[in-house]
């Protein structure tokens, strides 16, 4: 289905303004902070995973680099108010490992940054509770576009249950895996499913019609319009699960990943940021950051997952 | 034989018989005498001189007492209180007989109270001339013809001295004896120097009378001597030349009144608002100056009548046509041509009015375009036609349209292909398309009735409707047969009015206006329509969306604008408004004061203070005017905005041409709203309202203007210094930060000189301090995030620590302009040239960052560069006809 690109419009409208007016662009003299050197955090935190730490600092806005390295990064880690232990992150590296910790959903945690400097940069996360999925229909369909061309889809619907009392975030992600055989020869393919996201969940803005070139944010949703039991519908495309003769099998599996608001909104924010990056004319968008007296995201992760495998008929 | 003892009595005996004889014979009462009428026809003076020359009584009197000019006196011969009783027998009057003499006073000279009224019009085409000052030079009684040229003045009975004028015109002055209620047309002549008298004035009706505070006339006369940008004469930029109004950006069209935001303008084109002012994305207004008579702009001060925005009204009138004669102009210049023509269907009844505008750069680039793959083409338009009926003095009707449009459109993917039918076979080409535009369509219908000689009224219907559309036309073979797709999404907003305006001057010291309106919008967010003929049928036509949301609102006011001691006057009025959202109402009662202190003959101190309630507001696509701007209403979660503004000022009339006013407001703005620094206008995920935040603003600032009127050489220099702030809990870290409105100081200059009859010029000159914007202070690192569905990651993001704690940088511009007329047999040629940019300064349209690389080191490196438009000196030139 082809989408309306406003941006694209807009983009050649100003070139045609260039054109028309005659334009010039010049370096200019403006005396900018010399910010900089701000701590940046990042940990995606999942139950029974290892734990992962990302610490650099910030660099000033014209800098070629995009982050400066640590000295002496310390992390200290604090699970559900309980002092769990410290951790000493790697020079010269940008990720490190801190093994032997398992976290739980559920899990409160408190990570604390120490520099050489000595500053301190703080983030509070949880991991959130894992959401079932409590059944996974699907039936094959047709799809009108707003082409009008009939498309063959393959009608999912995944039931859970969002719990009362909280907002809660999620995010659908569908992972075709194909098997095949050619010539007695295996192979194994993997791809993210860009599946129809025609639920309500995912357009709250409907009064907008369904042409105009939206930004994508990756099956994300949240619970405004869902009150407790929900039927969460997504079409997949027959490509993505139609066998031919090589196939041995495919296989799709749903994810239903519960995220953190934080989580939620910088993986947002960062998307229109990107988006409108390159066209000046836009009043630029803040990233989002749970780091107190820092940059970044440590977020608990949570997701449960449910698939729906196709094999050739015998 | 008389006694000569008794000699002395006899004396005092014939002399009373002597006086006693003269009395029976002249001395009964001089209003007894019988006079001779020897000449029946003349005025009242004529007649009460013959009545001296002819009794030998001496007849005192006052001027005020009513004088005709033409009498016929039906008496030949008759004593004197008979003729004096014909004589005033409209103001009655009184007579004292003092001796010889007659002193005549009016007997009801203090409560006898006639009224004057009519219409102003221009001399030559009929044309009504808006807020033409009316004054009588002996008392200082005044008005101002209204927005339909129409007058009312009370005085009292008697001998006045009616003066009116206008800028452009010559001064009339007529005395007039006013004995009863007079209807009068007054047909003010153009100055023969009109050209000389380049002022785009402060509206002062009798200069310093007026309550108004922050008003300004734009006469389309000054308009038309300034230069400007390609030619095209713009009622907007010369708006943004006025202290207290900005731009906010090189170019454009929007209006940034006293830290208010380009949707809390009011813009009215005869009475209806306007949506989208602007051509090609704001660069030129869609006001062709053609079709304008009017132009007048409140900022502050609002008197009751003027509601539904913050920051300021914008009033635009279109001609009437000419009632006597055909005549029109025709103009080509750069980048439109434009035409016009109007005058009588019948003489001095039915008027028309058409005006016509088209650029040509479409038609002018497709020749470069022949052999090109992918093709573009852009255009705009604009037609404006009105119809007026003079049914009577009393009735008029009015009959106005507008219709505009920008598109702006792609063609790409040429293919030819075959078509075959039963009998023969051949190709043709085909292409893909991309298209998006924007346009208004207003329209109104309007009705005068002067009801007596104090009553006026009008009653308007408008529809405006405005539209943006963004569509695309996609070819492609099924089988072996092609189809086509056509997909359109447009939004906008379609309004339905009816305004009833009354003008009631009930005595002089009062002009009374009241009236109300109803609208009734509907917002259209957003509406898919896709057409198909896959069917092989008939085309589909399938509409997505269409929530559209019909919103009612309405508004009510009564104001008085009257003398409460001789030198203090004020405008005292109440405005009332209501809205209605999904589930809730929303009500405003604003009350509203202007004062005016009459200091000394030269100086005048004014003041205001006014409340105003916006329920509509411009959801922004971006930081410059685009089509994708969304109106919007306010809705059970989103309150209306709110102002109040207080003012006061100081207006000196250095000379009679040169006046300098200093005018401070402070301004403070409620429930004001912005897109969530997290949001986007692109992000569908959520719905409009989500994307909100309300806060508030306050902004203060202080306004020079020094102003000369008339002469060879005429002008305006103003200065601004303005702070503005907004506040939102969920910007900026709760933080106040300048708001994009906020431009601290601003200048303005233009100068007109008159070189003779067929050549004058213009000069203007603009300073304006750099906008803020918002600028990353840091760039950090940025993972993959785990659950992305396909890699986006940029590898770093930027960090915004401060909303606009940046300035761009300062702008400043000179252009300059020339007009050489050339009288024709026909009417008359003009020559309009000039240069834009005369020094060629580099303003800024937006920065941005970018990649360099050190020619010398060969090392790249991040700068912060500004893009710029028309960088140097940009010439001009039109070439226009008048007949």
């Amino acid at each position: 289905m082809v989408k309306l690109s406003i941006k694209y419009l807009l983009c050649l409208l100003l070139l045609l303004i260039s054109v028309l007016f005659v334009q010039c662009e010049k370096d200019i003299e403006l005396e900018l902070k010399k910010e900089g050197n701000k701590m940046v955090l990042y940990s995606f935190i999942y139950p029974d995973s290892v734990f992962r730490l990302h610490f650099s600092n910030s660099v000033d806005v014209l800098s070629k680099d995009n982050y400066k390295f640590v000295d002496n990064g310390l992390f200290k880690l604090y699970v559900n108010d309980y002092y769990k232990g410290k951790f000493n992150f790697p020079e010269n590296e940008v990720s490190g490992e801190w093994r032997n910790f398992n976290f739980s959903a559920g899990d409160s945690i408190r990570l604390v940054a120490i520099d050489a400097t000595p500053d301190t940069a703080t983030a509070n996360t949880f991991i959130p509770q894992t959401i079932s999925i409590e059944k996974l229909d699907s039936v094959s369909s047709k799809y009108q576009g707003t082409d009008g061309i009939l498309y063959e889809v393959l009608k999912c619907n995944l039931k859970f249950t969002d719990p009362k009392y909280q907002e809660d975030y999620y995010q659908l992600v569908i992972v075709q895996e194909r098997w095949e055989v050619i010539d007695d020869v295996e192979a194994y393919y993997r791809e993210v499913v860009d599946y129809i996201k025609d639920d309500p969940v995912f357009y709250s803005r409907n009064q907008e019609g369904t042409l105009m070139e939206g930004l994508d944010f990756h099956g994300m949703f949240d619970d405004e319009v869902i009150k407790g039991s929900y039927n969460l519908q997504c079409l997949v495309p027959s490509s993505y699960y139609k066998l031919y003769w090589f196939d041995k099998k495919v296989k799709l599996t749903f994810y239903l990943y519960h995220h953190t608001e934080d989580y939620y909104r910088y993986f947002r924010t960062k998307l229109i940021s990107d988006y409108y990056n390159g066209l000046p004319i836009f009043e630029p968008v803040n990233i989002h950051s749970n780091v107190e007296n820092g940059i970044g995201l440590v977020s608990g992760v949570s997701f449960t997952l449910d698939s729906l495998v196709f094999v050739p008929d015998e | 034989m008389i006694r000569r003892d008794l000699l002395p009595v006899y004396k005092v005996f014939f002399v009373f018989i002597a006086l006693l004889f003269a009395q029976l014979v002249h001395g009964q009462s001089p209003l007894q005498t019988t006079v001779k009428i020897e000449e029946r026809k003349g005025s009242t003076r004529f007649f009460l001189n013959q009545i001296e020359s002819g009794s030998g009584v001496v007849l005192s009197y006052s001027n005020k007492l009513c004088f005709s000019n033409e009498l016929i006196c039906p008496y030949s011969e008759t004593n004197i209180q008979t003729l004096l009783d014909w004589l005033f027998e409209d103001c009655p009057a009184i007579y004292i007989e003092r001796n010889n003499k007659v002193i005549i006073k009016s007997k009801t000279l203090r409560q006898k109270k006639v009224t004057i009224s009519g219409y102003v019009k221009d001399g030559s085409s009929g044309e009504v001339l808006i807020g033409a000052n009316m004054y009588d030079k002996e008392t200082f009684y005044g008005t101002t013809s209204n927005n339909f040229g129409f007058y009312s003045l009370t005085l009292p009975a008697g001998n006045i001295s009616l003066n009116s004028s206008y800028i452009g015109y010559q001064k009339f002055s007529k005395s007039l004896s006013l004995i009863r209620d007079t209807f009068i047309i007054i047909k003010l002549q153009q100055r023969a120097e009109l050209n000389e008298v380049s002022v785009l004035g402060v509206y002062i009706p009798s200069e310093l009378e007026s309550t108004s505070i922050g008003t300004i006339d734009v006469p389309m006369h000054q308009i038309r001597n300034m230069p400007v940008f390609l030619g095209e004469e713009d009622v907007m930029k010369s708006i943004q030349l006025l202290p207290g109004i900005q731009s906010g950006g090189e170019g454009f069209s929007g209006l940034f009144v006293r830290g208010g935001g380009p949707d809390q303008n009011l813009i009215m084109l005869d009475d209806v608002p306007v949506y989208n002012v602007g051509h090609l994305l704001g660069f030129f207004s869609i006001f062709n100056a053609d079709a304008i008579n009017k132009v007048s702009i409140v900022k502050g001060g609002f008197p009751a009548r003027y509601g539904g925005r913050l920051s300021s009204v914008v009033e635009i009138r279109t001609y009437d046509g000419d009632s006597k004669k055909i005549n029109g102009s025709a103009s080509i210049g750069i980048l439109s041509s434009r035409a016009s023509l109007n005058g009588p269907i019948i003489k001095d009844k039915l008027l028309y009015s058409l005006s016509f505008r088209r650029t040509y750069f479409d038609l002018i680039s497709a020749p470069f375009q022949w052999n090109k793959e992918e093709k573009e083409k852009y255009f705009f338009y604009d037609l404006n036609g009105k119809l007026s009926y003079y049914l009577s003095d009393k009735d008029k009707f009015y009959v106005s349209a507008y219709g505009g449009k920008d598109e702006y459109t792609v063609k790409y993917n040429y293919q030819d292909i075959s078509t075959s039918n039963d009998e023969d076979e051949s190709t043709k080409t085909i292409n893909d398309t991309r298209s998006s535009g924007w346009g208004n369509l207003i329209l109104s219908a309007r009705w005068n009735h002067v009801f007596g000689k104090k009553f006026f009224s009008n009653v308007t219907t408008t529809v405006s409707d405005y539209r943006f559309y963004i569509s695309q036309t996609q070819n492609y073979m099924l089988g072996e047969q092609w189809k086509y797709i056509y997909q359109r999404y447009f939004s906008g907003i379609r309004d339905f009015g009816v305004k009833v305006d009354f003008d009631y001057l009930p005595i002089a010291r009062h002009y009374v206006r009241f009236g109300g309106s109803y609208t009734q919008h509907l917002f259209y967010p957003g509406i898919d329509v896709v057409m198909s003929d896959i069917n092989d049928i008939a085309p589909v036509d399938t509409t997505y969306g269409g929530n559209s949301l019909l919103r009612p609102e309405a508004h009510l006011y009564v104001e008085d604008d009257f003398n409460v001691f001789k030198r203090f006057k004020v405008n005292l009025g109440v405005h009332f408004s209501s809205f209605f959202s999904e589930s809730k109402s929303y009500y405003s009662l604003e009350p509203r004061l202007l004062a005016r202190l009459l200091l000394s003959s030269k100086v005048s101190l004014k003041g205001s203070y006014s409340e105003m309630t916006q329920y509509v507001h411009l959801l922004r696509t971006a930081n410059v005017a685009l089509p994708t701007d969304m109106w919007l209403p306010v809705s059970d979660n989103i309150k209306p905005m709110r102002a109040k503004q207080s003012s006061i000022g100081v207006e000196w009339s250095i000379r009679k041409d040169m006046f300098l006013s200093v005018e401070g407001y402070h301004k403070k703005l409620n429930n004001i709203l912005d897109i969530k620094a997290e949001s986007s206008f692109f992000d569908y995920s959520l719905n409009w309202e989500s994307m909100l935040v309300s806060g508030s603003g306050v902004s203060d600032g202080i306004e020079f203007l020094l102003h000369k009127k008339s002469g060879s050489l005429s002008g305006w220099f103003g200065y601004t210094y303005s702070e503005t702030y907004n506040k939102f809990d969920e910007l900026n870290n709760g933080k106040a930060f300048p708001a994009s409105t906020d431009i601290r100081h601003d200048i303005s200059m233009f100068l007109s000189y008159q070189f003779n009859k067929m050549v004058d010029g213009g000069i203007t000159w603009a300073f304006g301090s750099g906008i803020p914007i918002s600028l990353p202070s840091d760039k950090y690192y940025a993972p993959e995030l785990p659950t992305a569905q396909y890699e986006e990651a940029t590898g770093y993001n930027m960090l915004i620590s401060e909303r606009n704690s940046y300035r761009m940088p300062n702008f400043h511009r000179m252009d300059i302009g020339f007009n050489f007329k050339k009288k024709k047999k026909w009417g008359m040629r003009i020559w309009s040239t000039g240069i834009i940019n005369v020094y060629g300064h580099q303003n800024p349209f937006f920065l941005y960052f970018d990649d360099n690389m050190n020619e010398e080191t060969g090392d790249s490196y991040w700068s912060l560069k500004q893009f710029s438009l028309f960088p140097f000196p940009l010439p001009y030139v039109r070439y226009t006809i008048k007949f």
